[in-house]
C-alpha cells in the first residue's frame, strides 16, 4: 500500500518517523521540511493545491478551518489530496504513538487511498 | 465592547480605496476603517501574530508558521501547562511560542470562540461536505 502524507505544522515530527516505521512504504513528510519548508507557512487553500499536485494526503487536527476550505474546494469542482483529521481530545499532542498507530489504521482501512477523502480519527 | 469615536485624517486615495474595499465587505468606510485601526494596534501590540481570514472568518496565527493561537493553547493543555515541552512538540522557539500564549490571555474570548469552531459535531461537518467519515481506533 503506497501512501503519501504531509503532517501539518502542528503534528510533532516524531510521528513521521513513527508511521514510516509501522508502514515502511508509506511517504511521509512533515509541513517543516516538505520541499524545504516552503510551505511552513502556507494558508490553507495554497497547502491544499499544493498536496493535490503531489497527490499527498494531509494530516492535521485543525478542524476549526481546513473543513471550510475543502468545501470551497469540493463547490468549485476541484479534487484534493485527502484530509486525515485526528480527534482533539482522543489524541493529546504527546501522544505520538497513538497517533502513529492511528494513522496507520486509517492507511489499511482505505487501502492507502485517501484521495477527495476526508476522515476523522477518533 | 464599549467603542469611543476618533478622528483621523488619511490621504484622499485611501479614502477612496478604503470606501472601495468597504462596498465589498458589504459594510460602512467607518467600520473597516476602524477593524484596520484595531488590527493595526493588534499587530503593533503583538507583533508575533498575524490574523488570516479564513472561511470562518478572521483567526489569529503564530506569525511564520501554521499555527493558530487556538492550537497553542490546545497544545499547553496537553502538555498540563510546561511551555517549554509545549513548544518542543511543536517546534518552535519557546519565546514564539509564549507569544501565542500572551496574545490568548489578551483576547480570551475570541480564542474560546475560535477553539468551540473546531468542536463541530459530523452532523455539521456532514452539511459541510458530504463524504466525511470516522474511523475509530
Amino acid at each position: 500500500m503506497k501512501a503519501r502524507l504531509l503532517l501539518d505544522a502542528h503534528v510533532p515530527a516524531d510521528v513521521a518517523k513513527a508511521v514510516k516505521r509501522l508502514c515502511p512504504q508509506a511517504d511521509v513528510q512533515h509541513v517543516s521540511s516538505w520541499q524545504d519548508g516552503a510551505y511552513i507557512n502556507a494558508a490553507d487553500d495554497v497547502l491544499l493545491e499544493a498536496c493535490w499536485q503531489e497527490r499527498r494526503a494531509l494530516v492535521s487536527k485543525d478542524r476549526a478551518t481546513l473543513p471550510g476550505w475543502i468545501a470551497l474546494r469540493v463547490s468549485d469542482n476541484r479534487p484534493h489530496g485527502g484530509v486525515l483529521f485526528y480527534d482533539l481530545e482522543r489524541f493529546k499532542a504527546s501522544q505520538i504513538g497513538a497517533l502513529s498507530k492511528a494513522i496507520v489504521k486509517a492507511l489499511v482501512a482505505t487501502d492507502g487511498n485517501l484521495m477527495n477523502r476526508w476522515i476523522t480519527l477518533r | 465592547m464599549a467603542t469611543k469615536p476618533i478622528s483621523l485624517r488619511v490621504a484622499e486615495e485611501v479614502k477612496l480605496d478604503l470606501e472601495q474595499i468597504a462596498r465589498r465587505f458589504g459594510t460602512s468606510a467607518a467600520t473597516l476603517g476602524a477593524d484596520f485601526v484595531t488590527q493595526g494596534v493588534r499587530a503593533t501590540k503583538h507583533p508575533s501574530i498575524e490574523l488570516r481570514q479564513t472561511p470562518v472568518g478572521r483567526m489569529a496565527y503564530v506569525r511564520g508558521v501554521r499555527l493558530p493561537v487556538w492550537l497553542a493553547v490546545e497544545t499547553l493543555e496537553d502538555c498540563k501547562g510546561n511551555a517549554n515541552k509545549a513548544a518542543r512538540l511543536l517546534r518552535l522557539p519557546v519565546l514564539l511560542f509564549k507569544a501565542a500564549l500572551a496574545y490568548a490571555q489578551a483576547f480570551p474570548e475570541e480564542i474560546a470562540s475560535d477553539r468551540a469552531v473546531e468542536r463541530q459535531s459530523a452532523e455539521e461537518l456532514e452539511r459541510l461536505v458530504p463524504n466525511h467519515s470516522f474511523i475509530r481506533v
